[in-house]
């Protein structure tokens, strides 16, 4: 039975209202909901409960033993993984990307936004203003990510005072759709008490002395005590790596308190999910995942690079080794993983749809759903909104 | 530094600049005494001489993506040519748009997506720095510019060595809002 239902129009004045005129460009809304079963949600938060602590397993294991083939990451990097695992940095926000899980077609880990899962103000926020567009009145949705997101700064500030004053800079490499997602994430920690600012990148001033550093109008100089980076730790890693450096002098040193922290890169790390495979080799959430593709030989397979995001660099190949279906994209530079191909559900239609659930300080917050009329989920997919039944 | 507040602490800018200054100076100071090039990076920096036409397309609002460049005599001749999503065509300079505008989202958008491009280089981006495939709309576009044009541009470059304090600790991330960076 088809899952997709029609909405008598989607909330362009609340979306308005919100400041999130982007979302209605590119006919990237639709007045249609795709509808969950209550059992369904309690898989797709059970599994990312499951997954969860597979990936921390996974990295104790890399931690203790010291074991980092596989990464390619600098050493630098290494040494902030350990640490702020070893000294549980909160890891803030996250997103599972999920193929399956509905009509009882199994559960299957695609891969982990664990360093800057974005789609936040529309899985929120907007997501549901689109209740009173649908006739049924009865359905609920899952979606916590504002309150969990006000929990998990909360906690942060509770956990970190004793250390670390409460004011947090928020930062982004600029582009207008990461800043709009900030801009939830600075509501939910301005509302625990967190004096928040934002700046890109490229203006706030690294002092190892004196910590993270903005100028404001007066010509002064602002000392904020956490970072909150919309920038991919990848990208500090590869194509700044000055920054790297400064910024472990100053988390070791704890000048700064990092969100998300370091050890989210390793998670982000397609070449992690193959580690969690090797150890969780029978777990039916994983998909098989290897560095070497001929152990998928005769089975359809997808080669992704370790550091892709947005659905770029994507190639899936059918069971006998030809090209299915590419993406381009900016991060081919990367070692690739093979990945075993799993079916995403699939509406009556031919449309094909993939379920994310944001995990918010350890606790499964919201669903969320992109469409695509193709197998790759990219940038050009489609949000679609969930009501559960 | 002197710590005025200690809520988002405040540094005042006359503190921190001559400390800034200080620091600048001993780094300087020790260069100059031919100190191993330990207190500056130094490296040789290429100037595009030729101009650059170039062809960009708003794609959503106050984004922009290039479309074709094209290489000309002279670098002061240099415009770029934005078509908007309404149909209208508007032409800019070099120095219209050279300036970070914070308050012009148009401006700031057109600057923005032909700094990834071969303009760029004209903007202050390092010419041994790759192309952004993103700032292009089209994979054509983009091999276009990273191949042929690229290697023209270069063979008729300047060279000139600059020297970094390595005390800079700021401008990281400098002009890649060309793309989302989130997932």
């Amino acid at each position: 039975v088809d899952r997709v239902v029609d909405l008598e129009g989607i909330p362009i004045e609340e979306i308005k209202r919100e400041g999130f005129d982007y979302l209605l460009e590119d006919g990237y809304l639709a007045p249609e909901a795709i509808l969950i079963r209550s059992d369904e949600v309690g898989k797709f938060s059970k599994a990312s409960r499951d997954v969860y602590r597979m990936f921390s397993d996974t990295l104790n294991r890399i931690v203790k033993n010291q074991t980092w083939r596989g990464f390619k990451i600098p050493r630098k990097m290494q040494e902030l993984i350990s640490y702020s695992w070893e000294q549980k940095h909160k890891h803030i926000i996250g997103r599972f990307d999920f193929g399956g899980g509905i009509d009882d077609s199994p559960l299957k880990l695609i891969e982990f936004n664990a360093d800057t899962a974005t789609m936040i103000p529309e899985s929120s926020v907007i997501q549901k203003e689109f209740l009173p567009f649908y006739s049924r009145k009865d359905v609920k949705q899952f979606n916590y990510l504002v309150e969990e997101l006000t929990n998990a700064f909360k906690s942060l500030k509770n956990t970190t005072k004793a250390d670390f004053y409460p004011s947090m800079l928020f930062t982004t490499l600029g582009y207008p759709e990461d800043r709009a997602n900030v801009e939830v994430l600075m509501d939910a920690a301005e509302s625990v008490g967190f004096d928040v600012a934002y700046s890109d990148l490229e203006y706030i001033h690294f002092d190892e002395e004196q910590g993270v550093l903005i100028e404001n109008s007066e010509g002064e100089f602002e000392k904020y005590d956490f970072l909150y980076k919309l920038v991919p730790w990848e990208f500090i890693c590869f194509e700044e790596p000055d920054l790297l450096s400064i910024l472990h002098e100053m988390i070791l040193g704890k000048k700064v308190y990092v969100i998300n922290p370091a050890y989210v890169v390793a998670f982000q790390s397609k070449a992690f999910m193959a580690m969690v495979f090797e150890s969780f080799p029978n777990e039916e959430i994983l998909l098989k995942t290897y560095f070497e593709k001929w152990r998928l030989k005769g089975k359809p397979y997808v080669e992704k690079v370790t550091f892709g995001r947005l659905g770029e660099n994507i190639i899936i190949y059918d069971s006998k080794g030809e090209i299915h279906e590419s993406t381009n994209g900016d991060f081919g530079h990367f070692p690739k993983i093979y990945q075993e191909y799993t079916k995403l559900y699939e509406d009556d239609d031919g449309e094909t749809y993939q379920g994310g659930l944001y995990f918010v300080d350890g606790v499964p917050a919201c669903l969320s759903f992109r469409r695509a009329d193709k197998l790759i989920i990219d940038d050009d997919a489609e949000f679609i909104p969930h009501f559960v039944i | 530094m002197n710590i005025i507040m200690n809520k988002s602490k405040i540094f005042s800018l006359q503190n921190y600049f001559f400390a800034f200054l200080t620091i600048t100076c001993i780094s300087l100071s020790l260069s100059s005494c031919g100190g191993e090039g330990k207190d500056y990076v130094e490296e040789t920096v290429e100037d595009p001489t030729q101009g650059i036409i170039a062809e960009i397309e708003e794609v959503k609002t106050d984004i922009f993506k290039i479309n074709n460049e094209e290489i000309i005599e002279k670098r002061e001749d240099s415009r770029i040519i934005a078509t908007f999503m309404s149909g209208k065509i508007d032409t800019f300079t070099l120095d219209e748009i050279s300036l970070k505008e914070y308050n012009d989202p148009v401006r700031s958008g057109v600057r923005t997506a032909v700094y990834g491009g071969l303009m760029g280089y004209m903007l202050g981006r390092r010419m041994s720095s790759p192309l952004t495939r993103s700032s292009y709309k089209t994979d054509k576009a983009y091999a276009g510019s990273n191949t042929t044009k690229k290697s023209a541009l270069r063979s008729t470059a300047s060279k000139r060595i600059v020297r970094t304090p390595k005390a800079s600790k700021s401008g990281y991330g400098s002009r890649k809002s060309t793309r989302s960076y989130g997932g």
